[in-house]
C-alpha cells in the first residue's frame, strides 16, 4: 500500500543492507535469533526473525503483540529493549521480519547451568539482586496492565557484567481484558506454569507470573527446576507432593476448575526440604509467590517491599 | 513493515488504547487503592499519546472525510455483530484508522484507499485482541464493492 506522506521520504535500509549477521544465538518461541552488528553504528544487537505467513495474513499476531507491548516497555531497564522492526527477505525471496533488540550476552538458563556444572552455588547476594530486578521488571509490566505468561530462566537474559537482568520474549504476552485461548499447538514449558493454568482456568491474573517467578527463585537456590513435570498431570503431581493436594479450604473454587480430578492425597511439606540453603526471609517470601490460591499470591510490587530484599543495596537497580 | 507504525514517534505511543474494567473480582483483590490511581494515571496518558494530530477535524473536513468515514464506521458495527466481535475491536479499529489518516495526511484520498485501510486496520484489532483470528478474505465478504486481494492489503 503506497501512501504518499508529508515531507520528505526518508529512506529505510532493509534488514539485509543494515545489518551483518555475525551468528545465530538461539531459538525463539516463533523464530531464529542473530547476533548482528549495526553497520552504521557498528553496534551489536539481536536479530529476531519472523517468516511471516504463505497466505499473505500479513504479520502473525503474536509479532504484531510482541511489537506493541514491547514499544510500550521498553522504558523499563527490566524488559529488553525493542530498538526497531526491519522487513527484509530470505533467500527464497519470502518476506521477513527482523525484530531489533538490544544484545545481552547470556540469559538466566545459561548462568544456572554454569553453576550446575561448576558444583559452586550462586551467591546469596547475587540470587537476591537477580530476584530483586525480576520482580521490578514484573511490576512494571503488570503496572501497565500486561501478563507475561511465559516467564522462564531462558527467557530473562542477562549482561554477564554488570548482573543487569531484563524480561525477554514476549511473544504470548496479553494485555489483562484480551480472552485467552488455549494454545494447544505450542509447547510452553511447563515447569514454570502456575497450577491454575493446569486446572484449566480460564480467568488468568497476574498471579500466574508470580508463581513462575516463584520456580525461579527456588530455582536459583538449588540450581534445579522446582517442579519438573513431562505432562501437564506429573507437573500437578510435582506440585501437589510439596505443597499438599490442594482442597476447597485452602483454596476455594479448586474443585470447580475444569480440570480438576481426584489426585492422591498428600500433605504438605515445609518449604526448606526442597530449598536448602534458603534462610528464613527468603522461604517466606517463596511461600507466599506459592501460595494455592492466585488472589492470595503476593504481587510483583509487594515482593519488592519485602524483608528479604532490605539489605541489598538497591541503587543501581 | 513500516506502515504498521505509521511514523508514530518511536517508544512514546501505545497500541492499546482500549482499556476495560477487570471483570474478574479475584483479580482486584491484590490492588490498593494507591495502585489504581496509578494504574488510572498511565491509562489517561496513553490515551493522551494516541489521539491524533492537532487540526485533524479541519482535515477532515477539507478533504470530504466525514461521509466516507461514517460508512466504514457504520461497516466495522456490522462486522462486529457479524462476527460477534467486542465492542471494543470496533474502537480500536476506529483509532488505528483515524491515527494513520492524521499522520498520513495527503490531498487526493479516493474510498477505495479508505476502504483498503479499514480491513488492514480491522485485521490488525482483531490479530491483537480476540482469540481467534479472521482471515482477510473473511472479513471482506459482508460489505465491499469488491474483493481486495490479500497481497495489497
Amino acid at each position: 500500500m503506497e501512501m504518499e506522506k508529508t515531507g520528505a521520504g526518508v529512506a529505510v535500509l532493509s534488514a539485509k543492507e543494515a545489518f551483518e549477521k555475525l551468528e545465530k544465538v538461539g531459538e525463539g518461541t516463533y523464530g531464529k535469533v542473530y547476533r548482528a552488528r549495526e553497520k552504521a553504528t557498528g553496534k551489536i544487537v539481536a536479530l529476531k526473525k519472523t517468516r511471516l505467513h504463505e497466505d499473505q495474513e500479513g504479520v502473525p499476531p503474536t509479532t504484531l503483540r510482541e511489537v506493541s507491548i514491547l514499544r510500550m516497555l521498553s522504558r523499563d531497564p527490566h524488559v529488553v529493549r525493542l530498538m526497531d522492526v526491519k522487513q527484509g527477505q530470505n533467500k527464497e525471496g519470502k518476506t521477513v521480519l527482523y525484530l531489533v533488540f538490544e544484545y545481552m550476552d547470556t540469559d538466566l538458563k545459561k548462568f544456572i547451568r554454569s553453576f550446575r556444572q561448576t558444583g559452586q552455588s550462586i551467591p546469596p547476594q547475587t540470587i537476591k539482586s537477580l530476584m530483586y530486578q525480576l520482580c521490578k521488571g514484573i511490576a512494571f509490566c503488570h503496572g501497565h496492565g500486561i501478563l507475561h505468561r511465559d516467564l522462564k530462566p531462558h527467557n530473562l537474559l542477562m549482561d554477564r557484567k554488570t548482573m543487569m537482568l531484563k524480561i525477554a520474549d514476549l511473544g504470548l504476552a496479553r494485555a489483562f481484558t484480551v480472552p485467552i485461548k488455549k494454545y494447544t499447538h505450542e509447547i510452553l514449558t511447563l515447569w514454570y506454569r502456575a497450577p491454575e493454568v493446569l486446572l484449566g482456568a480460564t480467568h488468568y491474573s497476574m498471579a500466574v507470573d508470580i508463581w513462575s517467578v516463584g520456580c525461579i527463585f527456588a530455582e536459583l537456590v538449588t540450581k534445579q527446576a522446582l517442579f519438573a513435570g513431562d505432562s501437564e498431570l506429573q507437573q500437578l503431581l510435582h506440585i501437589f507432593r510439596l505443597l499438599g493436594t490442594p482442597n476447597e479450604e485452602v483454596w476455594p473454587g479448586v474443585s470447580k476448575l475444569k480440570d480438576w480430578h481426584e489426585y492422591p492425597q498428600w500433605n504438605p511439606k515445609s518449604l526448606s526440604t526442597a530449598v536448602p540453603g534458603l534462610d528464613e526471609l527468603g522461604l517466606d517470601l517463596l511461600s507466599q509467590m506459592l501460595e494455592y490460591e492466585p488472589s492470595k499470591r503476593i504481587s510483583a510490587k509487594k515482593a519488592m517491599e519485602h524483608a528479604y530484599f532490605n539489605d541489598l543495596d538497591k541503587g543501581h537497580l | 513493515m513500516d506502515n504498521l507504525l505509521c511514523d508514530e514517534v518511536w517508544l512514546s505511543k501505545s497500541a492499546n488504547t482500549f482499556e476495560e474494567v477487570i471483570s474478574d473480582p479475584v483479580a482486584l483483590k491484590s490492588y490498593e487503592n494507591e495502585e489504581f490511581e496509578e494504574v488510572f494515571a498511565v491509562c489517561l496518558e496513553k490515551e493522551v499519546l494516541c489521539l491524533p494530530e492537532p487540526d485533524y477535524t479541519k482535515y477532515l473536513h477539507y478533504n470530504n472525510f466525514i461521509f466516507p468515514s461514517c460508512r466504514v464506521i457504520q461497516w466495522f458495527i456490522k462486522c462486529r455483530s457479524h462476527f460477534n466481535l467486542s465492542f471494543g475491536i470496533v474502537f480500536l479499529t476506529i483509532n488505528y484508522l483515524h491515527r494513520f489518516v492524521s499522520i498520513c495526511q495527503c490531498n487526493d484520498w479516493e474510498y477505495w484507499m479508505l476502504e483498503l485501510l479499514s480491513i488492514a486496520c480491522l485485521s490488525i484489532a482483531i490479530k491483537l485482541n480476540e482469540i481467534s483470528g479472521l482471515s482477510l478474505h473473511e472479513i471482506q465478504v459482508t460489505n465491499c464493492h469488491y474483493i481486495h486481494h490479500s497481497l495489497f492489503i
